[in-house]
């Protein structure tokens, strides 16, 4: 079963599936909050399946391009690190995503996508100072700085401010050299017409033979016909919402976070 | 108008400009390492001020001090190269001897002066933006080399030598003060006793914020030397000013390299042109000594917030 309900249902959702006796994949972020996660993970392991989350991102090829070159070690340690994500505010169409109570706004939908990447590229950081538009509603900005033990120093940019589409990009600099991305370089195909299109984009535009999103599903798919766990399961997508959780908290205190991943 | 010292890895860009703004007759340099330079050369700094209305001052940072005082004492205007001082101390020094000697001293932030910061300005004070809630800026470079690693003759590292550019920039653009800093520093890259990555996280007084990369994080073969970039967010519109971006890519087999060669307007030339204009003029310069202190009581409050591991107040410091 997949679970793309807003956020705030997950939690309903996904019991019910496991209940059912059903493999879950569930949509990013697992949950609106720590408890809804760690019932979903419990009721999963009770029900003896599967539960996946959809960090899409870790089937992007160019993070996961980026992925095996820090992991082969060309840039050597990493220094400093940026990404950054933007699009204009989906909630014109869907109004639950403008209620931070529901869907935790810009930094629980799209920073929490690089958080994930720097999670899977980097490990688990020491602590966070993030600073947020006071204003919720549909102007929702973030940044946030993250610093791990030593190295490196990582800044994430979320944003639902792009109005000029969606937009990707990170840039890493590390002993010998630096790795950088920015999807508006990186278009290989373009369509312009008079008028121009008004449809605003939610998700990146993807020019491949298999969509990042077909991807992750038919990973998963095979995963689970070999009685394999998932790429990103209940728990990993738990640890990045406590990250992310500690970004809007940073914020709203106006204090560094020290973070330690939750059990 | 005369260059005094050649330490400053912008000094020969600004002996050019000397030598070339229309305005201003070229008296020549001091370098304290007796180095020869195109025009007139002066053995000593007090030479160079008596033939000089005015100078700019391109030593070590630690240097301003003392040759913005012999500047003061000798009457002579000074444009001083960024930051203004190592300490708010010593800025404070220098901006009260040349008050008390009726001589102008501006600071050399080039950044204001860039015809795209300018249309900036312009956007937001036509409302195009709406309120300025957040501002993203970076301003990158590659090691400077020589003293700029030395924290006694640069008084800290990365961040002491970028992060004044954009707070300065913002200051104006936003008609605003910072009121506080959040700073993570790190020495990486270079093997140095100062930072070379360094992300800074501002408040200003009227609730927009702002971040700075000032790192020295661009590799040996990236095809410039840095840039200065800022991602604006306002409650009816974004703007990005990339100051840099006006350039040609060269692809130059002969190097073995990539190069950007930029063609937009010629930064040094606007900005010492202001200050000339504005001492001929008998007006304030463009950028004064205060605004100086301003922009280096971000630097001294991201030292003080990157050793305390918290946000520190301007007040707490300047």
């Amino acid at each position: 079963m997949v679970v793309a309900s807003p956020t705030y249902l997950h939690r309903e959702h996904v019991i019910l599936a496991a209940r059912a006796g059903k493999q879950v994949f569930c949509e990013k972020p697992i949950a609106r909050t720590l408890d809804d996660a760690r019932a979903m993970v419990q009721a999963c392991a009770a029900a003896n399946v599967r539960l996946a989350i959809g960090h899409v991102v870790r089937f992007f090829p160019e993070y996961r391009r980026a992925k095996e070159l820090l992991d082969d070690g060309v840039l050597g340690r990493a220094a400093i690190a940026t990404l950054t994500r933007g699009t204009l505010s989906v909630g014109a169409a869907r109004a639950w995503y403008l209620d931070p109570t529901k869907s935790g706004g810009v930094v629980l939908d799209l920073m929490l996508h690089d958080l994930d990447v720097l999670r899977w590229w980097f490990g688990e950081p020491a602590r966070v100072y993030a600073k947020r538009l006071a204003r919720a509603g549909a102007l929702d900005y973030a940044l946030a700085t993250l610093r791990y033990d030593d190295r490196p120093i990582v800044q994430l940019e979320a944003s639902w401010a792009e109005h000029g589409g969606f937009r990707t990009a990170f840039e890493v600099r590390g002993d010998h050299g630096m790795l950088v991305h920015d999807s508006r370089a990186v278009a290989p195909f373009i369509v312009q017409s008079p008028g121009g299109d008004a449809r605003a984009a939610v998700i990146p535009a993807s020019t491949l033979r298999e969509t990042p999103y077909r991807r992750q599903l038919r990973d998963l798919t095979e995963r689970l016909a070999a009685g394999e766990p998932p790429l990103v399961d209940g728990r990993e997508g738990l640890r990045s919402l406590a990250l992310g959780l500690a970004v809007i908290e940073s914020a709203e205190r106006g204090a560094v976070v020290q973070w330690s991943v939750p059990s | 108008m005369g260059l005094a010292s050649w330490a400053h890895v912008h000094a020969a860009a600004l002996a050019r400009t000397l030598a070339t703004l229309p305005q201003v007759e070229f008296t020549g340099s001091f370098d304290e390492t007796g180095t020869p330079h195109d025009g007139p050369t002066h053995s000593t700094l007090e030479g160079l001020l008596q033939a000089s209305e005015a100078v700019v001052v391109a030593s070590t940072n630690a240097a301003h001090l003392s040759h913005t005082l012999a500047a003061a004492a000798a009457g002579v205007h000074v444009l001083c190269e960024k930051p203004l001082a190592t300490t708010v101390a010593d800025a404070r020094a220098m901006i009260d001897a040349c008050r008390r000697s009726g001589v102008q001293l501006g600071v050399a932030l080039p950044i204001r002066s860039s015809p795209a910061v300018v249309a900036l300005k312009d956007a937001i004070a036509m409302g195009r933006l709406g309120t300025i809630r957040a501002v993203r800026a970076t301003n990158p470079g590659q090691y400077p080399g020589r003293w700029f690693g030395d924290p006694n003759e640069a008084g800290g590292g990365a961040a002491m030598d970028h992060v004044v550019h954009v707070a300065d920039a913002l200051r104006w653009l936003l008609a605003d003060e910072v009121e506080r800093v959040y700073a993570e520093l790190g020495s990486f890259l270079n093997g140095l006793p100062v930072e070379d990555c360094g992300l800074l996280t501002l408040d200003l007084h009227g609730g927009a914020f702002a971040s700075i990369d000032c790192s020295w994080s661009r590799p040996a073969t990236y095809p410039t030397w840095g840039g200065v970039t800022m991602h604006v967010v306002g409650d009816r519109g974004t703007a990005d000013v990339d100051v840099f971006r006006q350039s040609l890519t060269h692809y130059d087999d002969a190097a073995g390299a990539v190069k950007l060669v930029g063609w937009g307007d010629d930064l040094n030339v606007l900005m010492v042109g202001g200050f000339v204009d504005a001492i001929l003029a008998g007006h304030p310069v463009p950028i004064s000594g205060e605004d100086g202190l301003r922009s280096l009581g971000v630097v001294v409050a991201a030292y003080r917030s990157a050793k305390l591991g918290r946000p520190v107040a301007i007040a707490e410091v300047a």
